[in-house]
């Protein structure tokens, strides 16, 4: 088990820890973008860091806070933008929602883009009436945003001209070219009164969280794996603590909604990675969802979740790579429609490779 | 594997580069260290092995194992070692409020003198820390947070196009690297950072005046006392984590704007500059 792996199921272990270890960690907890998570767990349990790592942990802690604290600003501006009245308004999904819920696993959270799911026959106007606030489509080759339209569930980012900010719009919870595609209205929504914001509509508990494990067990890059997988373990045993049904209510919601086979996912590896108590009850109710070839999953998951460092790579990490990298694909589209799109992706990078020029310093400071 | 100790961090450097040992072992000597510091940043310079390395060689920069650029071309590794290195500092080290300036101590009173690029005050430092003033940053100032102290990071001094023929006459017996050509910021060489600057890189200062310099050439050396106001816009905008900070940003800027006097510096001569910025110490 990883040192990262280890720290997040009992941060106390941390208090035996040489000089070295702290290192190890750092260099872990980077790579997963879990630096801030860190430090508010350590914080949570008033765990002394000692004063050279505690920075490097503390600031990434500042950094995520001004993120969370600019994307409750840019859903002030979604308010205005988008009236309920006329276009359906909007939710909050993913990252912004675990912070509108005001989850454990959302303090010192890294996140990237604010995501809203709208309602689909609204996307067009939304989408204008977005441009209007200063929210505009990135740059992007026509193939891209025809592959998004046409198969994806979510529209092309769009940029804040002024913030630089990232939003994803949504107008379904799984790609069209899902087998398992449903109505996204089927999901239940609650209202969240947030200060300085005003009211925000998000996913209900329950099914913020099966959301969760709808979009983890369908990636198929899993940069953020251990993290989102984090996101479930801490989820699921904040929300059991509170309610002591919860995850019983949650495996038939699961059930209800047709997304069995992702629970079952989400509970079997955050028991495995993060010891995570789950009643049996709730892990029988579960079994019919168990996928074929679960020795093969198995393998799979339990080696991408695992920060992406030296340390933590083996001969198994590629092969695991592999096998979930075309996992995720396959669910997402069908073989006839992902061998055409594969090979084209193909062809366009091997083009910018000899169209356009790979050195650019301009990020450099 | 180099550990190289810049005031408070530390970087180990991995790399086979033959410019890039080089210009280590000639500017950070002061500074190395055997293992056993507490590493900040892991990082490493290779040259990728690909077709590409026989027409046209690159190098990689990446910190503990992740890479924040594309490759540069080989020529431009030590440099690009540097500007890794303030983009670590840049992007992490938020117990500073981190000023685009270059910082200088006399007397225990340290001057910041935040500018844009291009406005000359890499060149003026190199100057001045070789003529009486002890080297904090000639790049990033680092703001305590706690007390307000200005920390040193004591590296080589970043120099560009013209300045470097200028200031390698000024200073015949200072140590450059190798000059680097055709870079994003055109021709650049580093000076060595002084050693006595080196020697006292943990040695922290109170903030005693913030001057805004300007080279003009062939003008006076006007020093005029500038509008506090004006002076938090310039800091703000040459701030890398203002926006992250905040709060604690914004109160520290106010504490240094009610008790620091603000100048505009406008020079032409080093010497006649170096004399305006002594009668401030």
């Amino acid at each position: 088990m990883t040192l990262l792996i280890q720290v997040l199921s009992s941060p106390s272990l941390v208090n035996f820890f040489t000089e070295q270890q702290w290192r190890a960690l750092v260099v872990q907890g980077k790579k997963a973008n879990m630096l801030g998570s860190l430090y508010a767990l350590f914080l949570d349990a008033s765990i002394d860091v000692p004063y050279k790592v505690r920075w490097h942990l503390s600031g990434e802690f500042l950094r995520v806070s001004a993120q969370k604290q600019q994307a409750l600003f840019e859903l002030f501006k979604l308010n205005v933008a988008l009236e309920p009245q006329v276009l359906g308004g909007f939710a909050a999904l993913k990252g912004v929602a675990y912070i509108l819920h005001d989850t454990r696993s959302s303090q010192g959270r890294n996140f990237s883009d604010i995501d809203i799911i709208v309602s689909q026959c609204q996307v067009k106007n939304i989408e204008f009436r977005l441009k209007a606030f200063g929210w505009f489509r990135s740059e992007i080759d026509d193939y891209d945003d025809k592959y998004y339209r046409e198969w994806m569930h979510e529209i092309p980012p769009l940029t804040h001209s002024k913030r630089f900010t990232t939003l994803d719009v949504h107008h379904n919870i799984l790609p069209r070219t899902n087998k398992q595609h449903f109505d996204a209205s089927l999901f239940e929504f609650v209202e969240v009164e947030v200060e300085h914001v005003g009211k925000v509509k998000t996913l209900s508990k329950k099914d913020m969280l099966i959301h969760c494990a709808v979009h983890l067990f369908t990636e198929s890059e899993f940069h953020n794996g251990l993290r989102d997988l984090y996101d479930l373990h801490s989820m699921m045993t904040q929300f059991q603590s509170e309610s002591e049904t919860f995850l019983s209510e949650l495996a038939d919601r699961a059930i209800e909604l047709g997304l069995g086979n992702y629970l079952f996912y989400a509970v079997r590896y955050t028991q495995l990675v993060f010891c995570t108590e789950v009643p049996t009850e709730i892990v029988s109710k579960l079994e019919p969802y168990k996928p074929k070839f679960l020795n093969v999953w198995d393998f799979a998951f339990l080696n991408v979740f695992k920060p992406d460092v030296k340390a933590c790579r083996t001969w198994r990490t590629p092969i695991a790579k592999f096998l979930t990298y075309w996992r995720g694909h396959l669910i997402r589209m069908p073989l006839r429609l992902l061998v055409p799109h594969l090979l084209r992706k193909s062809w366009m990078q091997l083009r910018d490779k000899f169209t356009k020029d790979p050195i650019d310093g301009e990020q450099l400071p | 594997m180099h550990n190289i100790v810049c005031g408070p961090f530390c970087f180990s450097i991995e790399t086979s580069i033959n410019s890039v040992v080089k210009a280590i072992g000639s500017l950070y000597t002061e500074q190395a260290r055997e293992s056993g510091e507490f590493v900040d940043f892991a990082i490493e310079l290779t040259s990728p092995k690909s077709i590409r390395r026989i027409i046209k060689p690159q190098v990689n920069f990446s910190v503990d194992e992740h890479n924040p650029f594309k490759p540069l071309p080989l020529d431009h590794a030590y440099p690009m070692l540097e500007w890794g290195m303030n983009w670590c500092i840049a992007t992490s080290a938020h117990q500073f409020l981190i000023v685009h300036a270059a910082s200088i101590e006399k007397n225990g009173k340290v001057i910041m003198m935040p500018a844009d690029s291009g406005s000359g005050k890499s060149t003026l430092t190199a100057f001045l820390v070789y003529n009486g003033w002890r080297l904090f940053s000639d790049e990033l100032s680092l703001c305590s947070l706690d007390d307000g102290y200005m920390q040193p990071l004591a590296r080589p001094i970043n120099l560009k196009n013209q300045s470097i023929d200028i200031i390698k006459e000024c200073l015949p017996s200072a140590i450059f690297s190798a000059t680097a050509f055709d870079t994003h910021k055109g021709t650049v060489a580093l000076l060595k950072a002084p050693d006595d600057s080196v020697k006292r890189m943990h040695e922290t200062s109170p903030l005693s005046a913030i001057v805004f310099p300007k080279y003009i050439a062939g003008s006076e050396t006007v020093l005029q006392e500038c509008h506090s106001i004006a002076a938090f816009e310039m800091i703000i905008k040459q701030s890398f984590n203002y926006h992250i900070l905040g709060d604690s940003a914004f109160r520290l800027v106010c504490k240094y704007l009610q008790q620091t006097p603000c100048y505009q510096l406008t020079y032409s001569k080093f010497d006649e500059a170096n004399l305006a910025l002594s009668e401030l110490v």
